[in-house]
């Protein structure tokens, strides 16, 4: 069964990463890309089971954040992304 | 340029894809060329090759956005990796069949999968190991 977007293609594609739009619409897909990883069992900090875990307790309560180290992980990523993409430009 | 989620829908699931850049040809109308990820790990430490779980995340942005090839940026305040990575369409489909087991057989179904000390004796055992060898294959470190 084909499965069709739930909105606009072009929406998605304008919205800006971090913002809390952006996070609200990533729980539109199945999964997302940084989550291929442990879905395949090839995760670097989480296996599949976790993954599972997670996506289930985000499901029955969608406002659950994230652990404390992934937050500092992912908030020292946010932060100099921009400082390796201006790098790498 | 930067962007926001670009998607993939398939037969029975769907995956948002954010790359962080996307590399465009000013030349060409603004084409976008290749995609671009950072990593910018808190321990501060590159390392070679780049882990499976961040290829992964290059090939689903190089297939999202259509084009042939992704950087991949592993960054540190001291220096960085930087590594090329090519589209590989069968890689792809592999990836394909294994995620859609994930979500059809575990996340839709209620079923949790089996502890990572069990992966090994399950079907899918092959086709992760050959994903990891393929996306070897798929990437180059570089020098910029």
């Amino acid at each position: 069964m084909e499965r069709g977007p739930s909105k606009d293609i072009e929406h998605y594609k304008s919205l800006k990463q971090g913002s809390e739009e952006w996070l609200q619409a990533r729980k539109d897909f199945d999964l997302t890309a940084s989550e291929l990883g442990p879905a395949l069992g090839l995760g670097r900090f989480h296996t599949r089971l976790q993954l599972y875990r997670a996506k289930k307790k985000k499901a029955s309560s969608p406002t659950k954040k994230e652990g404390k180290g992934a937050q500092k992980a992912f908030e020292y990523g946010r932060v100099h992304e921009a400082d390796a993409a201006q790098e790498f430009q | 340029m930067e962007t926001g989620i670009w998607p993939l829908y398939y037969d029975s699931f769907s995956l948002g894809v954010s790359p962080d850049r996307l590399v465009i040809d000013p030349e060409n109308e603004g084409a976008v060329v290749a995609t671009y990820e950072a990593k910018c790990p808190v321990s501060g430490k590159l390392m070679n090759p780049p882990h499976p779980e961040y290829l992964l995340q290059v090939q689903a942005q190089i297939h999202a956005a259509g084009v042939e090839e992704g950087y991949l940026h592993v960054w540190t305040p001291e220096k960085s990796s930087y590594y090329r990575v090519t589209r590989d369409d069968l890689l792809w489909a592999t990836v394909i069949k294994v995620a859609e087991r994930f979500v059809v057989h575990h996340l839709r179904r209620d079923v949790p999968p089996p502890a990572a000390k069990d992966l090994s004796k399950e079907d899918d055992a092959l086709l992760r190991s050959d994903i990891v060898n393929l996306l070897g294959a798929t990437t180059t470190m570089i020098s910029i």
